[in-house]
Order: C-alpha cells, then sequence, then structure tokens
C-alpha cells in the first residue's frame, strides 16, 4: 500500500516515528497547503512512499493497545482529544486572513507569564542561587588569603627587629672587646717602654760612668806616658 | 484494520470556543515549546553543584547570557527583577523559532492547516509586542510615577506628537519584524522544498536558523532597552 506524503523536511523527518494514518479512503486530501496562499494550485512535487513498515509497527501496537480494555479505553479518549483540538481549527483556517486576530492572542499572553513564573521558579532562582553563592564563596577565599599575608608580613618585619637587635648587640660586645684588648695592649706598651727606657737610662748611666773612668785612666796613662817621654826626652 | 479501529470519530461540525475563534496550531505548537522549556531545567537542575559539569553548566551559560544582556540595556541597580521576564522572551521565541525549523511537524497532518514554528502567527507575535509595551510602562510608572509621563515633551514639546506615536511603532515594529522573519523564512523554504527537495533549501535553512536566533536576541535587547529606557528617563 502505498501513500502519498508530502514532507517538507526530508532528513529528520525520515527519522521520526510520528502516526501516520494510512487510510484506505480518505475524505480529505493530503495536501498541505502552504500558509496564507490560498488558491495554489497543488503542483507539490508528490514523494511516494511506502509506509507498509510503518503500518506494520503500528499494527502490532494497536493489537497490544486493542486487547488490554482499560488502555483501549484511555487510548481512544486520548485520541479523541488530540484529534479535536485540530478540528478547533478548520474554522479558522477556512478564512485565510493574514491578519487573522484572535482568541489566540490572549490564550498566548497568559501561557507566556505562566511561563515567566514557571521557569523563574524552576530555573532562574535555583541556578542564580548556586552562581551567588558560588561567587560568594570565591570572594570569601580570596580575603582569607589577603590575611595570611599581613599575617606574614608582621612576621618578617618581627624576624628583622629580631636580627637588627642581634646584630646591634654583636657590634656592641666587638667594640667593647676591641677597646679593652687595645687598653690593655696600651698598658702593656707603656709598661714596656718605659722598662726600655730605664734599661737604656741605666746603660747610659754606665757607659757615662765607665767612659769617666777610661777617661780618669786615659788620664792617668797619659800623665805616665809623658813622665815617661820627658824622662827619655830630656836626659838629664 | 486495527488502527482503523482506533481511529476515531472526528467531530464533523468543528465547535467554536464561544464564539471566538482560536488558532489552534499555534496553541499546540507553543505547548510544545513550553514542554520543551520546563523540562530542560528539571532535569538540569535535579543535582545542582558548585563546580558545574555538562548541563548545569549549559543552563549557567545561559542565565548568565540573559542577565548580561539585561543588565547591559538596563544598568547595574535595577536590571535583578527583570531578568525572568526578558529571559522568558528571548527563550520563548528562541525555542519556538528553532522548533519551527528543526522538529519535523509537517510529518504530523492537521485535517486544516499545518504545525509551524508559533511565531509565524501575528497573534503570537503581537503578544509578545504587547507584553513589552505594558512592561515598558509598568516600569516606566512604577519607578517614577506619574513623572514618567513627562517624557513625552521631554527634548522639547515640539516632539509630543513623535513620542506619542513612538509608543504605537515600537510594539508595531516589534511583532512585524519576528513575524515577517519568520514566516518569510518558511514560506521560501517550503517553496524551495517543493521545488527542489534535496540539497538546494538547506543553505536555506541554516540561513533561518540563524536569523530566527538573532531576531529572538534582538526582540529580548529590545524589550529590555525599552524598559531600560523608560526607567531612566530621556537625559
Amino acid at each position: 500500500m502505498e501513500r502519498v506524503v508530502n514532507m517538507r523536511v526530508a532528513a529528520p523527518a525520515a527519522l521520526s516515528m510520528a502516526v501516520i494514518p494510512c487510510r484506505a479512503s480518505s475524505a480529505r486530501s493530503s495536501s498541505g497547503r502552504v500558509p496564507a496562499i490560498r488558491g495554489a494550485a497543488d503542483q507539490k512535487v508528490r514523494v511516494r512512499y511506502n509506509c507498509a513498515f510503518f503500518q506494520e509497527a503500528l499494527q502490532n501496537v494497536a493489537l497490544k493497545v486493542s486487547q488490554n480494555p482499560t488502555v483501549r479505553k484511555a487510548a481512544f479518549l486520548a485520541m479523541n482529544t488530540l484529534w479535536a483540538i485540530p478540528a478547533i481549527a478548520e474554522e479558522a483556517e477556512e478564512k485565510g486572513k493574514i491578519f487573522d486576530f484572535n482568541l489566540t492572542l490572549p490564550i498566548i499572553v497568559a501561557e507566556f507569564l505562566l511561563l515567566m513564573l514557571a521557569l523563574d521558579n524552576l530555573w532562574f532562582k535555583p541556578v542564580a542561587k548556586v552562581m551567588d553563592e558560588r561567587d560568594e564563596a570565591i570572594r570569601q577565599k580570596l580575603m582569607g588569603v589577603r590575611d595570611n599575608s599581613d599575617e606574614i608580613k608582621k612576621l618578617q618585619e618581627q624576624a628583622e627587629a629580631i636580627l637588627k637587635a642581634a646584630r646591634a648587640e654583636t657590634t656592641a660586645e666587638l667594640n667593647k672587646m676591641r677597646r679593652e684588648t687595645a687598653a690593655s695592649l696600651d698598658a702593656k706598651l707603656q709598661e714596656s717602654r718605659q722598662r726600655v727606657e730605664k734599661e737604656l737610662a741605666e746603660a747610659l748611666a754606665n757607659l757615662e760612668s765607665q767612659k769617666e773612668e777610661t777617661l780618669r785612666s786615659l788620664d792617668k796613662q797619659v800623665q805616665e806616658l809623658s813622665d815617661q817621654i820627658v824622662a827619655k826626652v830630656i836626659p838629664f | 484494520m486495527q488502527i482503523e479501529q482506533l481511529q476515531i470519530f472526528e467531530i464533523d461540525n468543528p465547535h467554536q470556543v464561544s464564539s471566538v475563534e482560536v488558532h489552534a496550531q499555534v496553541l499546540i505548537t507553543s505547548w510544545v515549546v513550553i514542554a520543551l522549556l520546563i523540562a530542560l531545567p528539571v532535569v538540569a537542575t535535579r543535582n545542582l553543584q558548585t563546580i558545574p559539569t555538562g548541563l548545569q553548566n549549559f543552563i549557567e551559560y545561559v542565565l548568565e547570557f540573559i542577565r548580561d544582556l539585561t543588565r547591559t540595556q538596563m544598568g547595574e541597580e535595577e536590571y535583578r527583577p527583570w531578568v525572568p521576564f526578558i529571559g522568558t522572551m528571548f527563550l520563548s521565541i528562541f525555542v519556538s523559532n528553532w522548533s519551527g525549523a528543526l522538529l519535523p511537524w509537517r510529518v504530523i497532518q492537521l485535517p486544516h492547516g499545518e504545525l509551524a514554528a508559533p511565531t509565524n502567527d501575528i497573534n503570537t507575535t503581537v503578544a509578545l509586542a504587547l507584553l513589552t509595551s505594558v512592561a515598558y510602562f509598568y516600569a516606566g510608572l512604577h519607578k517614577r510615577g506619574f513623572s514618567y509621563f513627562g517624557k513625552y515633551i521631554q527634548p522639547t514639546p515640539v516632539l509630543l506628537p513623535i513620542n506619542i506615536l513612538e509608543d504605537f511603532t515600537k510594539p508595531l515594529s516589534l511583532s512585524f519584524q519576528l513575524f515577517g522573519n519568520i514566516l518569510a523564512d518558511e514560506l521560501v523554504v517550503a517553496v524551495l522544498v517543493s521545488l527542489v527537495p534535496l540539497i538546494v533549501p538547506v543553505p536555506m535553512m541554516l540561513l533561518g536558523l540563524f536569523t530566527s536566533a538573532i531576531q529572538a536576541l534582538i526582540s529580548a535587547t529590545l524589550a529590555a532597552a525599552y524598559i531600560g529606557e523608560s526607567m531612566e528617563g530621556h537625559h
């Protein structure tokens, strides 16, 4: 059994499992109209296609459904409602105006407002909450990190102060020691100088006395010598 | 045949809803769009974690995008309450347009008319535009009270008729740009497919995806801009 089906979007439609009523006799034409172009000739390319495969699948489903009486009634009601709705569309489409304002407009307004409420409560509020909490947590962590660096700076300053004090102490000690040793060295130097001077003086005095003595002895010797010379020179 | 037993009696005298008509195909497709838009966050917010992955990442990105869009147009202090409105505007138009282009609606045959994007109907687009109008009026009045009406004589009183006209042209232009874009894209693709169904319509379809996404962004941005403008006043 073949059936003429007009397809607008080839690829997705081929993949979809839509309900394709394949009725042998149909009072309704299958051509979908391009909206608002009335009286356009039905010169569309008709894609012939074998929907037997789909029919079989649907038959299996239908078999299962029709064997269970409650499911059958439910399916009956569901399809009834589903098909009733487009029937309402029939009447409006007959006019074919392009600016066809009717009850649809306030219904869409109502739907939009309800959608706004629903999205606000389901999407915008929870997601905004999570995002804001995350921002807050990140900000807190950043503030925490900044506090740590203050502490570190304080510790650093303390360390530097200690170092400076220690350095000052050691230099003071060093200076003291230096002064002490210098003083003691000076004292020793003085002492030895004095000793040396004393010894020098003594030695000089010694030499002086020796000189005196030698001079005196020389004098005596000179006297003797001269006496001798005189004795020698002057014979009688 | 088993199927035929299940085929129901069609209602042969189509009844009207209280003698006013309804474009049922628009309602059907808009219900599908709403179902998609509600299913996504329900699935994605099952298990919200601090470090997001996968679907949660995606919905956070979308929320961030919408917030950024609203904040750019309205300023830092007062954008928060309007995020749901602008977000719903953007998401509903975006999903409507892309569902019309991507989902195989024509496979489901209706007795009269056909299923397509809900935004190809003038009712939907005018509904959204009127909502935007009401929103920016409400924003202006709520924020500035009756001095809001001072904006009509703002730069100079000579421009009063133009300012009043603006209140009509804003919703008109919003509705028509969306309606025209989507309907025209559908018509062109339908004609191309009826002529050469195989490869040739595909670039047109891709262009249609791109422009319909841009239209969603434009509608949302303009709505936010009008609301922001009426809250801050002409300075």
